[in-house]
């Protein structure tokens, strides 16, 4: 899977990381029950400090997309959570995207039509 | 021209035609770069980008063919000091002259890009292969062990060998051969580190391009490591028992310096391949990271972690200056270099002074002078033991020191007498044979009637 970091982005970059790996999960390129690299290893191949990458898998860990252990090192969970609904702050997100969209003036159809795109 | 001169053309020519057919591929589309710029297909395709493209070959080809054609007259230069320090000339402007016309392509080609508004910000992106993180890793130890034993047990055997003959400074050459073998594993091992080149989205792509990548590398150092150490065991075979540097040292030399350039050839070779076959438009990630290379050739960004990136123009690695060691081994890389280039212009001085300032012989205040740039000998008459006028030398063999046509200086070795100082020209009909002490001295003027003079001289 490659992640792809934009260098001019405002977003921080241990949030790209996890928003990459979420991406890799939902897309499949990510199997469940795939081991990921470890932190050393990524943060060199990217070529970031390993603390951030530490970070973006401690917030991955913390939202249930990952379990790390000492032995087996970081591994994407065979089950997710099926609650079928979105956590607050996701909700907090499509929300704001949903205002964005009104302002530049999509219709809710043309804004469906957008979301079945990358659904 | 005598056997250095021939050894000397063959051995230099082939780099400068190297240096031309690889810069000159950068004309042509290299995982979407032309001339160090990225470049889309349709952008390098307008009529303005391939007219700086047609115009930075055009130059090349032109260059290519005059530098050719350059050596052609120094062959019957009879010379040697004329003919080393003109191939020295031309390879130091063989390299650097190329990069002429395409720094200037290349500064072309990023204001046309910047003009038309090809430069998108949102490609300045970092892209990574997270399958390949920390996996593919292609040297082994074992592979390095044999020729890296090898050469350090040759080193240890010279020295013993150079110890008993009473000559240990010989053990520095083969120790830095030795040491050599051991820098190719560290450069192996360094390259085969690093991170995985992102070619295309589909990552089965980019970790099958890494592993053959790697290997080509991997291949590349353990050939030049047992072609190093098969060259050490010939420098020691090359030294006869005498201690004496033969022929078959320069034929040797030659032929490493000959097999390194069809390394490198093949390695040029299997380079392209892999790359045709791999980028591809088909998936290619799109990046952009134009403004952190310095023609293409330089690259120094301070937010990249990477000490070691894969070099865009050419082919190997090249270091990332906007890192703390990066910058370190910028500055001394380019102190050695600087040294390097600048001492080259100086020996090329010296060897010509070496072969036209006349030799000379004179007796003052009791003193037998021997000078030609320096004063190479002083010695002082009363201890001169014997002195024999020859008319014909015995074979002297060089150990150190100077030996062209015209002049014989320094440390020699003549057969039943062992090692003797000579400070002669081998043209002349007459020579003085002396001794002071235990050493042994052949002499002569820069003629026969100083030679004849400074005799009479020291036998009154």
């Amino acid at each position: 899977m490659v992640i792809l970091l934009n260098d001019a982005s405002d977003v921080p970059v241990y949030q790209q990381i996890r928003n990459q790996i979420v991406i890799g999960i939902s897309d499949g390129l990510l199997l469940p029950g795939e081991r990921l690299p470890t932190v050393r290893a990524l943060a060199e191949e990217i070529g970031i400090n390993s603390m951030t990458v530490n970070k973006a898998y401690q917030l991955l860990k913390q939202e249930g997309y990952i379990l790390t252990d000492r032995r087996n090192g970081a591994r994407v969970r065979e089950e997710f959570g099926c609650g079928k609904s979105l956590s607050g702050e996701s909700q907090e997100l499509l929300r704001r995207l949903i205002c964005e969209a009104k302002i530049s003036g999509m219709s809710k159809e043309e804004f469906i039509r957008e979301c079945e795109k990358y659904f | 021209m005598n056997v250095l001169g021939l050894i000397l053309t063959v051995c230099v020519y082939p780099f400068v035609m190297i240096m031309f057919f690889l810069l000159k591929n950068e004309m042509a589309p290299k995982r979407g770069i032309y001339c160090g710029v990225k470049l889309t297909k349709e952008n390098a395709q307008t009529p303005e980008a391939e007219r700086i493209l047609a115009d930075c070959r055009r130059s090349m080809t032109r260059d290519f063919i005059l530098l050719m054609l350059a050596p052609l007259p120094m062959l019957f230069i009879p010379w040697f000091s004329i003919f080393f320090t003109f191939w020295m000339l031309w390879l130091i402007i063989g390299v650097f002259l190329f990069f002429i016309p395409y720094v200037r392509a290349n500064k072309k080609l990023k204001e046309l890009k910047k003009e038309k508004g090809w430069k998108k910000e949102t490609l300045r992106q970092t892209a990574a292969e997270m399958k390949g993180a920390g996996k593919i890793r292609r040297v082994k130890w074992y592979q390095f062990a044999a020729p890296c034993l090898l050469s350090a047990a040759l080193f240890i055997a010279s020295l013993f060998w150079f110890g008993n003959a009473g000559e240990p400074a010989y053990g520095v050459m083969t120790g830095s051969f030795a040491v050599i073998t051991f820098l190719f594993w560290g450069i192996a091992v360094l390259m085969d580190r690093q991170n995985t080149q992102v070619v295309s989205m589909d990552s089965g792509v980019n970790v099958n391009y890494a592993r053959a990548n790697k290997n080509l590398w991997k291949n590349l150092w353990v050939a030049c490591a047992w072609l190093n150490t098969a060259y050490l065991a010939g420098v020691l075979l090359s030294f006869d028992k005498a201690l004496c540097i033969t022929g078959l040292f320069a034929w040797i030399s030659a032929a490493y310096i000959l097999l390194t350039i069809v390394l490198l050839i093949w390695v040029i070779r299997v380079k392209g391949r892999l790359e045709a076959a791999y980028f591809t438009d088909e998936g290619a990630v799109e990046t952009d990271d134009d403004d952190c290379w310095l023609w293409g050739i330089f690259y120094c960004n301070p937010a990249d972690k990477h000490v070691y990136v894969e070099k865009r123009v050419g082919i190997g690695s090249t270091m990332n200056f906007g890192t703390q060691k990066g910058r370190i081994a910028g500055v001394l890389l380019g102190l050695l270099g600087g040294v390097g280039i600048l001492s080259l212009p100086l020996v090329c001085i010296w060897v010509i002074l070496l072969e036209f300032v006349p030799i000379k012989l004179a007796v003052e205040d009791d003193r037998l002078i021997a000078s030609q740039v320096s004063v190479d000998y002083n010695l002082p008459v009363n201890l001169i033991q014997e002195v024999t006028l020859l008319e014909e030398l015995p074979r002297l063999e060089r150990v150190s020191g100077t030996g062209m046509d015209t002049l014989k200086k320094g440390n020699y070795r003549v057969a039943e007498e062992g090692r003797c100082q000579v400070f002669l020209n081998p043209q002349n009909n007459v020579f003085i044979r002396l001794k002071v002490g235990e050493t042994v001295y052949y002499l002569s003027g820069y003629d026969d009637a100083q030679t004849l003079a400074i005799y009479e001289e020291l036998v009154r």
